[in-house]
């Protein structure tokens, strides 16, 4: 505590220089934390799938357009399957600005095949409602959705057997959302969408979702299933929740290495100039630095008020960085285009601790070269360089 | 001495001492590569899924799809679709009087470590060939028709890891590559190519998902479109093809143009700040310089031009070499977005982008700087140059 009033002076000794590198250090870590959030949310949507559930879905999809639901009663008498439920997407566009969106519709096997954080209650309304619609908070913030409202999905000539273009889903619950999908969800009723779909592909769904009794034979099960299924005419394609999800998120650019690119960059960018503005500092008060050390400051106590000159704008300017960083998380969701399936960034406990110990190394790489000048200079040699 | 005179002396003193302070040149000259190498290579991904939509688009080229399909593959052609789209006013025809119309079917294909749907076969007639722009084979042959072979794109060859001799996983067994092609670049280096009926016949499909048309010209496009729009034996739409596929990386494209500034943007900040703190340190620095020039009957404007100039050969500096490390970096790497592989791309236009942000911070961070330096007090300046 004695040496802070060194330190304040030193750091004082040019306001402006001080709060100049203070808010490039807090640029950088807004960047910075920005970029790690981002991460941590897709490591959490991929940790989030269950890798203990499975995704059936055909192999070859353009065979008859998807699986024919008639399989679910074969799924459920594979040894190791204790839950299977069937779903199909129905995705189109809706509202003046054609946004893309897609209605999960799923039977009433999915409550226990895949967890949805959906109580009993609203499941069994959506199974009784089969133009229902339960939306997550998030996506119904998004959609500007309320209980009662229908969404109209505009969908492609030839999806539903009536010709009509529009598919419409009504709002019957507003339930939590899920790590899973960082947009929030859509689940509607597959009666709804087999009802209304033409004679040929009635029948035909997009997949399954199976729970298994062992979650330790996921691979296993995998197999069994596809070669359970391999010389019939629809040979199925079965992989875990958490795989499917770890390969879609690949899918848009490697987004991980582009997160880590721009917080490196913003790191380098902190980094060069603290050093540059401490090695100057250190530089033009050589007189004072011989000074205290003729007056009995030790190297390591010198060292200590170099360091400690360094990491006060940088931890400070982490700390306001990353502060800013959780600011944008918060309102970003709602302007990050849904069709990208771009979330808003986490900032976890994990990326504060991140940003402020990297904050701690960038003061400490910044104050090596000026520790080094200083290193084994006694106080004369400090005097008389000035 | 003349004002520009004067500047040009100042100036140039200026410069010939930047190489003995290269610490704290270095601060603005790496803050702003990290600024302009970090946002070129992002627009790099835009620039890259631009290119690949245009590149394999002729301007006469017109897509047939299902009325509100968003994409190829949500669009379902029933199969007399054909007989009634090349009936249509505007197609071209070859000399023996074929329409050049060739409806094509799409089958995705799941491989190990890629999203489903990532990697598409097309089905493709022998009349489709005219329509693809620069299409060549590379290696290996054609297939050829009725028979199970597949040849591949340059696209889907880096990405996708697939090479000529490779067997693929198809309904009724396994069908080889027996050769690869380029497009010009184009969507179509994205996929695998097969002959369509022995497609058809293998995934038991029925119809279509597009049918790709070449127009007598592009003006023919208005008259075509018109015609498929309103028939009512169809429930199709028809697009110019470079519309299509712009259209189809349009949110992409948006997306990464927007991140590439927003992250501009806050390293700018960052840089700015980092170049006012150099700068103002080198007027510090040049106190007893800038005095005495001044005692010497040189002008202010001359001293502000000098550290203008100066903060500006820094940032150019900084924004060559960015521009320099991003088209090292990324400059012809494959990636994909979807469904589309694509080439970064540096152009000219987003390198220009680069250097007027560089100039931009350059000047942002020099201006307070050298007004600073014009309004320094001579004879306090000359007593101490601490309290300036």
């Amino acid at each position: 505590m004695k040496y802070l009033p060194l330190i304040g002076a030193a750091l004082w000794r040019r306001p402006a220089e001080t709060l100049f590198t203070f808010l490039a250090v807090t640029a950088g870590f807004f960047l910075f934390a920005s970029m790690v959030g981002l991460d941590v949310t897709y490591q959490r949507a991929i940790e989030s799938s269950p890798a203990d559930r499975l995704i059936v879905i055909s192999r070859f999809p353009g065979t008859l357009g998807g699986l024919p639901i008639g399989l679910e009663e074969s799924l459920r008498g594979i040894p190791g399957v204790a839950a299977v439920g069937a779903w199909a997407s129905v995705c189109g566009h809706h509202g003046a600005e054609q946004k893309f969106a897609c209605v999960y519709t799923a039977d009433a096997g999915m409550q226990a095949a895949f967890p949805f954080p959906i109580d009993t209650a609203h499941w069994t309304l959506l199974m009784h409602t089969v133009d229902g619609m339960l939306i997550s908070r998030k996506a119904a913030q998004a959609m500007n959705l309320s209980v009662g409202d229908v969404l109209p999905i505009v969908v492609a000539a030839g999806v539903r057997a009536d010709g009509s273009n529009n598919w419409p889903f009504r709002v019957i619950g507003i339930v939590p959302d899920s790590p899973e999908w960082t947009h929030g969800f859509r689940v509607g009723n597959l009666k709804y969408f087999q009802n209304n779909r033409p004679p040929q592909l009635q029948g035909l769904i997009a997949g399954f979702r199976l729970g298994l009794s062992d979650s330790g034979q996921v691979s296993e099960v995998a197999r069994r299933i596809d070669r359970f299924f391999v010389n019939s005419g629809t040979p199925t394609q079965t992989i875990s929740a958490r795989e499917d999800a770890a390969n879609s998120y690949r899918s848009v650019i490697d987004m991980a290495f582009l997160t880590r690119l721009v917080a490196g960059a913003g790191l380098f960018l902190i980094l060069y100039l603290t050093a540059n503005v401490i090695v100057r500092a250190v530089q033009e008060r050589t007189t004072e630095l011989g000074v205290l050390q003729a007056v009995g400051f030790t190297h390591r106590q010198l060292m200590g008020l170099v360091c400690a000159e360094a990491a006060i704008p940088c931890v400070l300017g982490a700390a306001c960085g990353t502060w800013l960083a959780t600011l944008l998380a918060t309102v970003s969701h709602s302007w990050l285009p849904s069709e990208m399936g771009l979330p808003a960034a986490t900032i976890s406990a994990a990326v504060w601790i991140e940003a402020l110990a990297a904050a701690a190394l960038l003061a400490l790489f910044s104050s090596a070269l000026p520790i080094l000048m200083l290193w084994r200079r006694c106080p004369a040699e400090l005097l008389a360089a000035s | 001495m003349s004002v520009l005179t004067q500047s040009l002396a100042v100036a140039r003193l200026n410069v010939m001492g930047l190489a003995s302070r290269p610490g704290s040149a270095l601060v603005v000259v790496l803050g702003v590569a990290c600024v302009v190498g970090v946002m070129l290579s992002v627009l790099s991904i835009t620039a890259g899924l631009s290119r690949v939509s245009l590149s394999g688009a002729d301007p006469r080229n017109a897509i047939v799809l299902a009325t509100e399909a968003i994409a190829e593959d949500g669009s379902s052609l029933p199969e007399n679709t054909c007989a009634t789209i090349i009936q249509a006013p505007g197609i071209a025809r070859e000399r023996d009087g074929t329409a050049m119309v060739d409806c094509e079917v799409l089958q995705p294909l799941g491989l190990e470590g890629f999203a489903w749907g990532m990697l598409f076969v097309r089905g493709v007639g022998q009349q489709a060939w005219p329509l693809y722009r620069d299409f060549k084979m590379v290696s290996g042959r054609q297939f050829r028709p009725g028979i199970h072979e597949l040849i591949v794109g340059a696209g889907a060859l880096a990405i996708f890891h697939l090479k000529v001799g490779d067997l693929v996983a198809m309904p009724d067994g396994q069908w080889p590559i027996v050769g690869a092609f380029s497009a010009g670049g184009g969507v179509l280096e994205s996929q695998l190519l097969a002959d369509a009926a022995t497609l058809t016949a293998s995934t038991r499909a029925t119809g279509f998902n597009s049918a790709l048309v070449r127009l007598d010209t592009p003006a023919a496009f208005a008259t075509f479109a018109h015609w498929i729009n309103e028939n009512p034996a169809l429930a199709a739409n028809a697009e110019h093809q470079a519309q299509f596929y712009l259209r189809s990386v349009n949110p992409f494209m948006r997306f990464f143009r927007s991140l590439a500034f927003f992250i501009a943007t806050v390293l700018a900040i960052g840089a700015l700040f980092g170049s006012l703190n150099v700068m103002y340190g080198r007027v510090r620095a040049r106190t007893r310089e800038i005095i005495t020039l001044r005692m010497l009957g040189f002008g202010a404007l001359p001293i502000a031009v000098s550290v203008l100039s100066e903060a500006l050969l820094l940032s150019l500096t900084g924004a060559a070499l960015g521009a320099a490390s991003a088209w090292l970096l990324f400059s012809g790497r494959h990636s994909v977005v979807v469904h589309t592989t694509f080439q970064l791309s540096l152009t000219a236009h987003f390198v220009l982008v680069g250097f007027a942000w560089a100039l931009v911070i350059g000047l942002a961070g020099a201006l307070f700087p050298a007004l600073r330096a014009v309004r320094l007090p001579i004879a306090a300046g000359l007593r101490d140059t601490a309290t300036i």
